[in-house]
């Protein structure tokens, strides 16, 4: 295809894009509007009794063992504080149309139910500017109110199970020999990066003083030091580590430290002076001298 | 070792004759077939207990070190799990509504963790962690000098010099009162400790292996309040304070140990002895080692130590106050924004003693003593003070319409001074048995840090316009980035190093949603900066990520993933190229109880390439044998004549499957195996050098089964079978691979 039919056809492909986007959106307003059923707006709220004579199973096996069963106390609406009013669904024999229903509800909607509670914790305070929420991941993809297979926070399965269903590369870093210990149950995937929403990249969480989370738990490489290693600082732990997992034993981005400190240990004139020694002779691991090499009080070189 | 393995044997055999349940590591309660008991009441509560006695068996092959570092199941009895949850029968309990307690590893796993919840509806909520980490790594090549067979004396390092044996204690303590008032209070603490012997090694001269007591604790409190001013709209406020103490002590630890002529002690060669490259020195004729038959040094003009040790008693209080606010009151728009002010002090106490023999460079005296410490009367140590604020903003703009905007900016400075004063004892031609007396000392010298101060600040700023309807959804954004590092040296001459770099990222994300369980997402970031601070930092990177989810029962989960990232730097002098190129799938299918399969597999190519500079003279390496030259290329690097390129690619291959059945209703079986395949390239720059974990097969299969014997009992055994494989040379030091089966018998009662 030359450079003109090109041209002639680009219209054609955004227009079709457009034509498509406008469909879906017409499509997506009608659904909608059939999933948020109008009768909820006048419909008034008959009591969870009300709604354990048909959903007594779900009521008594699952509701009522989550801590969402405190809806019902005090002047709580138990399962209509979440379905809506739903005397018009009862009259309905039991009209599906007639209630709120997060199967058929988009993403947006359901989350805003949910955060009409949630909403003000302090984990949740970015979720609407989160990677996840504009992927279309929301509250529902992760939590299962009714069939939660892990009680304490209500999600449909365990971590990191559940994060692996999406996130298939991190189920294999951890797979890896040199791994932290995720699947092994002694970390959590939740421990580092807040799920929903933070204002750094890749949701990863950050200490109030702005240095990343690693050093909550490697508290003896976040200093301040007397001698600071420059990428440690200015880069972050990911510089040079990778920490899902890694072919190296201390997790390094490469197998042999030698050639990583090289990268950037080359020229005076681009950066610091390499080490001029003989590499065939001795000093096969730069850290072998330079053992304090994330910082150091004594030694601007990292020796000790 | 042989009976342990018959052992071992003959009760897998037992098991598998029995038709009886597996519980593999790390495989929790998922497959057992205990259906979950109904509970007992009392005091008001619905209470679930379960408790997983058991006991492990090990039997390994080849290096232990290497299981210890990536197993380390050890063998013996263990509380392998251990749960309870209490449930307020009315939701309104006397002490709490809810508790839910879980702990796992009892007995001697490497891995132990506990983790608390109890919570009082309006009252309070209270979440609570112990984690204990056992780190015991031994790889072999880390630090390695790699000491050639052709020395003389031949002392290889079989072990790792660099190698841990620490255990890491983390608790976590987090309290809100009156979780749903308008006014609410948080505090929390946090104690991190990691203790153990471990080694390192130090330069004077030669480099001499230390043993290294580890000791750190960070202590951490907070304290925090919320108030909700309006329906929607919460201010915050909390003060947070780490102490950190490092009580680390190192001292020499023997290597290469010799006598000194006349009983005059021991010194210790240190770690590298590669005679033919006199190191530590070279062997003075007619002796032809270093060390005699009797275990005498025969050159007493070695580098070497006969007493080191340090102290580096440092202290870190980090006050860190922030306030915040989230408000959603205001129509249509979503408000959160922060700041943090900190300022982290740290003081070190410093003390530094070598005693040995450091041959003078360069007709420069030969030094038998040094001894560095505080400056009386001042104090080392450096203050960080960072400022941190961000803001978030969410305006909808329509139903299907919003207007993302986020900003971070973070800033700190760190002030450092640093007061030492070096003593040093030299002499000319002396050697090992000079003693103190007889060399010279210019008494203590002052020595003042040569850098003042270390700074950077930060601002980031995204804004994005996200659309999205019920099945289709995108958007557009634009990331811009401002960092400047300001290094300075010396605030008199102006000897600083600045670097500004800008960069700007246009991005984009569309997914869509045929059906509600089936979505699709593509998200394309293009960064583009205008310098570095480190010579492999990118200044061009482009990420491509695309995702497809398929949901088509709740039994069945599907997903594929395909991450590209490519990053380079077209400087000249550096050349930097970069890429990681991820693709996988995973799939998990449940249809019956009885039956579960999971399936998953990754491919992933990473690549890290740049110019470099380097020395080497073992012309019979290719990378050497290739090499250009550094000077006629216009690089200025005297010490480093060699140039290349630092090509290095790593291909990664995992695998999973998993298979469960259960053939009756009281037994389940599952098999599955994982391996992990890993090549790739490295350029070699000592003939010595393996390449390590550059080139490996990691196998883990399991077994396990599962039988309900009634009265809440569940009776498991599992099989796990762990094989790492270095595809590579061995090297001068002991062969990494192994493999070890490990069987755990359990008896789960949940009650």
């Amino acid at each position: 295809m030359n450079r003109e039919q090109s041209n002639k056809l680009l219209p054609l492909v955004v227009a079709a894009f457009l034509l498509v986007v406008m469909h879906a959106s017409v499509s997506a307003e009608q659904e909608e509007k059939k999933a948020t059923p109008n009768d909820t707006a006048t419909a008034h709220y008959v009591g969870s009794e009300t709604c354990k004579t048909c959903h007594e199973e779900l009521y008594t096996n699952k509701f009522e063992r989550t801590p969402h069963f405190k809806t019902t106390l005090k002047d709580g609406h138990g399962c209509e504080s979440c379905h809506g009013p739903g005397s018009a669904h009862v009259e309905g024999g039991g009209d599906v149309s007639k209630i709120i229903s997060f199967k058929t509800m988009s993403r947006q909607d359901t989350n805003a139910h949910c955060l009409s509670c949630h909403g003000e914790k302090h984990e949740h305070r970015h979720i609407s500017s989160s990677a996840h929420s504009s992927s279309d991941v929301g509250c529902l993809d992760c939590h299962s109110p009714h069939n939660a297979k892990e009680p304490e926070h209500l999600l449909a399965t365990a971590q990191p199970k559940l994060c692996y269903g999406c996130h298939a590369s991190a189920k294999a870093d951890f797979g890896k020999p040199y791994h932290h210990r995720v699947d092994e149950g002694l970390m959590q995937c939740a421990d580092c990066h807040n799920v929903h929403g933070t204002t750094t990249l890749r949701q990863v969480r950050a200490l109030p003083t702005g240095d990343a989370v690693c050093a909550k738990c490697h508290s003896d490489k976040a200093g301040p030091f007397v001698y600071e290693h420059v990428p440690v600082k200015t880069e972050g732990c990911g510089s040079c580590h990778t920490p899902h997992g890694s072919n190296n034993p201390r997790y390094l981005r490469v197998s042999q430290v030698n050639l990583l400190c090289l990268q950037c240990h080359s020229f005076p004139a681009q950066g610091p002076a390499g080490p001029g020694h003989n590499q065939s002779t001795k000093y096969q691991a730069c850290t072998m001298c330079h053992a304090a090499i994330h910082g150091s009080n004594a030694s601007n070189v990292f020796f000790r | 070792m042989t009976s342990m393995s018959f052992r071992l044997k003959r009760l897998l055999v037992t098991a598998a004759l029995l038709s009886l349940s597996a519980r593999a590591q790390n495989q929790g309660n998922a497959n057992q077939t205990q259906s979950q008991p109904e509970g007992w009441e009392g005091y008001g509560y619905v209470v679930h207990q379960s408790v997983d006695l058991g006991y492990r068996a090990n039997d390994i092959t080849g290096s232990e070190q290497m299981y210890n570092t990536l197993v380390n199941l050890r063998s013996g009895p263990r509380l392998l799990d251990q749960s309870l949850t209490m449930q307020s029968q009315n939701h309104d309990g006397t002490l709490f509504d809810n508790l839910f307690l879980n702990s796992f590893g009892w007995g001697g796993d490497p891995n132990n963790a506990l983790r608390l919840r109890l919570d009082k509806n309006k009252w309070y909520d209270f979440r609570s962690a112990f984690r204990r980490d056992q780190t015991d790594f031994g790889y072999n090549l880390l630090a390695n000098p790699l000491n050639p067979p052709t020395s003389s004396p031949n002392i290889p390092a079989t072990f790792s010099p660099h190698r841990f044996a620490t255990r890491r204690r983390v608790s976590d303590f987090d309290l809100t009162l009156f979780p749903q008032s308008i006014f609410d209070v948080r505090l929390g603490y946090s104690h991190n400790n990691m203790t153990g012997p471990s080694y390192s090694s130090v330069h004077e001269g030669t480099d001499a292996l230390l043993f290294q007591d580890w000791n750190t604790t960070l202590n951490s409190y907070r304290l925090g309040a919320d108030l909700k001013i309006f329906e929607h709209t919460v201010v915050s406020y909390d003060q947070f304070l780490d102490y950190y103490k490092g009580d680390t002590d190192w001292q020499l630890a023997p290597f290469a140990p010799a006598l000194l002529p006349g009983g005059a002690g021991t010194v210790d060669l240190g770690l590298p002895i590669n005679t033919g490259n006199k190191n530590p020195c070279a062997i003075n004729a007619p002796a032809t080692s270093l060390i005699d038959s009797t275990g005498t040094l025969t050159n007493l003009t070695c580098n070497s130590f006969i007493n080191y040790n340090r102290v580096d008693r440092s202290r870190t209080s980090a006050p860190t106050e922030r306030v915040s606010l989230h408000s959603t009151d205001i129509r249509r728009l979503e408000l959160s924004m922060s700041y943090a002010y900190g300022s982290a002090d740290m003081n070190t106490v410093f003390n530094e003693l070598f005693n040995g023999f450091q041959s003078g460079r360069n007709g420069s005296p030969n030094t038998r003593q040094s001894l560095v410490t505080n400056t009386p009367g001042t104090t080392t140590g450096a203050t960080r003070i960072s400022n941190v604020a961000d803001f978030s903003i969410t305006a909808h703009l329509t139903k299907h319409l919003r207007f993302v905007d986020t900003f971070r900016f973070w800033a700190y400075r760190i002030p450092e001074r640093a007061f030492f004063n070096e003593q040093d004892w030299t002499c000319s031609g002396c050697d090992l048995t000079t003693p103190i007396s007889g060399t010279t000392t210019g008494g203590s010298i002052p020595e003042t840090a040569d850098q003042l101060s270390f700074n950077q600040s930060w601002k980031r700023n995204e804004s994005d316009l996200v659309w999205e309807t019920k099945h289709v959804g995108g958007r557009i954004g634009f990331r811009y980035g401002d960092r400047t590092f300001h290094h300075i040296l010396d605030f008199a001459t102006g000897d600083e190093d600045r670097i500004v770099v800008h960069d700007y990222t246009p991005l984009l994300g569309v997914w869509a949603k045929p059906m509600m369980s089936l979505r699709f997402n593509f998200d394309w970031e293009h960064t583009n900066g205008d310098d570095t601070i480190v010579r492999i930092g990118p200044r061009k990177e482009d990420k491509y990520r695309f995702q497809a989810n398929y949901t088509p029962k709740p039994w069945a989960v599907i997903g594929t993933s395909i991450n590209l990232w490519n990053g380079s730097n077209d400087d000249v002098l550096i050349a930097y190229r970069g890429h990681n190129r991820n693709y996988g799938f995973t799939t998990s299918l449940n249809p019956r109880e009885r039956f579960g399969i999971d399936l998953a597999y990754n491919y992933n190519d990473y690549q890290q390439n740049t110019f470099i500079c380097f020395n080497d003279s073992d012309t019979t390496l290719s990378v050497v044998a290739n090499a250009g030259s550094c000077l006629a290329n216009g690089y200025n690097d005297d010490g480093n004549p060699l140039l290349t390129n630092g090509i290095y690619t790593s291909k990664t291959h995992y695998g999973m499957a998993s298979v469960m059945v259960k053939p009756v209703s009281r037994v389940s079986i599952q098999a599955g195996y994982s391996i992990t395949s890993v090549g790739g390239e490295t350029p070699q720059f000592n003939v010595l050098q393996p390449f390590g974990s550059l080139q490996y097969n990691y196998h883990q299969p399991l077994a396990m089964v599962s039988v309900d014997i009634g009265h809440h009992l569940a009776w498991n055994a599992g099989w796990n079978y762990y094989q790492y494989g270095e595809k590579s040379f061995v090297g001068p030091t002991d062969p990494r691979y192994f493999h070890a089966n490990n069987a755990t018998f359990s008896l789960r009662w949940a009650f």
